[in-house]
């Protein structure tokens, strides 16, 4: 994909630079992370549309980067100082948002405490409204939330595997297989998702609708890569693999059932129903092998793992309050940007 | 209770297998890999190594993958693979029912179901 179009002053001035070849422009990189670092809290950082797709920008440059963009910006001393900047906000805010934990929960009980906060019970508002509510045009919207992770489904855990040893590592393995079908071509799952959005009339190129995406979705991809960036953050990104993967059948199946009720085909289904098989093995060995082995492992790092289950299911309670909020008030959920 | 759970309305009658553990996987290191099922707590079954899943008519059902899960609660709509919902099932598993459940903190289920 090409760079997306910049969001505010921050993502201006950076996209600006990043035509250029980097050794131009460091004073001005270096300018602007003092900028971003002085931003004032006055909007919730998850939800900042100029530092969620500053962030996916910086963070793109690591997956497969942007066709024009020159690669040697990946590891650019003044792109990693501005990107520090707005990890160090986009830290605050997700860590401010996160619910008091239990005090006295030890490893051996982490299992059962991921199992329990981040299992659906009835009554999941954006679940329950695909699944019976609703209409073909939202369906796709959700699809186009979610494509910018979907379409590089597993990449983001992979950068746990050499993080990580011992069982939790086997256990992690054995995930991301499955994410890689396995090595079988065309059955990846993020080759799954391209199936299910040509059958639903989208277009699967990596980025395509990426100007509709508010920051919110964004951020959910972007907290995946800030954990799997930084080795200190190792424990949340388990956390984060975990609330994924824990309920999921249970959550698919709903939008299985609701792609049905729409007259979907089965191959429009696909996704999700393999997903109803996959993360029935995958979220025990995410909850009891991977996390549960590395918390005993790693007790130092319990609180991390905490740390990014919780984040990422309060993100997800942002999301999912934002969509549901403009779809009953007759909305879209996505951006409209202004025509370029 | 979200429709999709309608399922539980007819329990099956049979109870959950006897909980064998096969041997240590490490006992045939130098040999083929073991089978080797574990048990998950108030959870299902999972399958490692060779095997071949068969349904009631003798035909091989594919599992699409190296490990499975087989359900042990009688709830799964995708018999005999596990579909998760043992979390709906009063009787799923080993251990006395949970004192509650917390509160809604997963508001849509895993969007971004990996």
């Amino acid at each position: 994909m090409r760079l997306p179009r910049p969001r505010g002053p921050i993502s201006t001035a950076l996209f600006a630079a990043l035509q250029q070849q980097p050794a131009a422009v460091d004073t001005e990189l270096a300018a602007l992370t003092t900028a971003a670092a002085a931003l004032e809290e006055r909007q919730d950082a998850r939800a900042c549309e100029d530092t969620q797709i500053t962030l996916f920008a910086c963070y793109g440059l690591h997956y497969d980067g942007f066709e024009d963009v020159e690669p040697l910006w990946e590891w650019n001393p003044g792109l990693l100082g501005l990107r520090a900047a707005l990890e160090a906000r986009f830290e605050r805010a997700f860590l401010q948002a996160i619910p008091a934990r239990p005090p006295d929960l030890r490893a051996a009980g982490l299992t059962q405490f991921l199992l329990d906060v981040a299992s659906p019970v009835p009554g999941s508002p954006l679940g329950v409204y695909v699944n019976r509510h609703a209409t073909l045009q939202q369906f796709q919207e959700l699809v186009i939330h979610r494509s910018i992770y979907n379409l590089r489904e597993g990449d983001q855990h992979t950068w746990a595997i050499p993080r990580v040893t011992g069982r939790a590592k086997s256990a992690l393995v054995e995930i991301q297989a499955d994410e890689y079908g396995g090595g079988s071509p065309g059955r990846m799952h993020a080759e799954l998702f391209a199936v299910t959005m040509r059958e639903l009339d989208l277009d699967p190129a990596y980025g395509a609708y990426i100007e509709q995406i508010p920051a919110v979705s964004i951020a959910i991809l972007n907290l995946m890569s800030l954990f799997g960036l930084h080795r200190r953050w190792r424990g949340a990104l388990l956390g984060n693999l975990a609330v994924t993967e824990i309920g999921s059948s249970i959550a698919n199946r709903r939008y299985s059932q609701g792609l049905t009720r729409l007259g979907a085909s089965t191959r429009a289904r696909w996704f999700y129903d393999e997903h109803i098989e996959a993360d029935a093995v995958h979220e025990q060995l995410a909850a009891h092998d991977m996390c549960g082995e590395f918390a005993s492992q790693h007790p130092g790092e319990l609180d991390d793992v905490l740390t990014g289950a919780l984040a990422t299911l309060e993100l997800r309670r942002l999301f999912a309050s934002q969509v549901t909020a403009a779809w009953e008030g007759g909305a879209t959920s996505l951006r409209n940007p202004e025509p370029a | 209770m979200s429709t999709e759970d309608a399922g539980s309305a007819s329990p099956a009658a049979t109870d959950a297998p006897p909980e064998t553990v096969p041997a240590s996987p490490l006992a045939s290191a130098a040999g083929p890999a073991p089978t080797v099922i574990t048990v998950y707590p108030n959870g299902p079954l999972l399958v490692r190594g060779p095997f071949t899943l068969q349904g009631p008519d003798q035909q091989p059902i594919d599992p699409h993958r190296k490990v499975v899960a087989l359900c042990r609660c009688g709830l799964s709509r995708i018999k005999p693979l596990c579909d998760g919902t043992h979390v709906h099932g009063s009787r799923s598993g080993d251990a006395p029912a949970a004192a509650s459940k917390p509160t809604d903190t997963n508001p849509e289920g895993s969007p971004a179901c990996t």
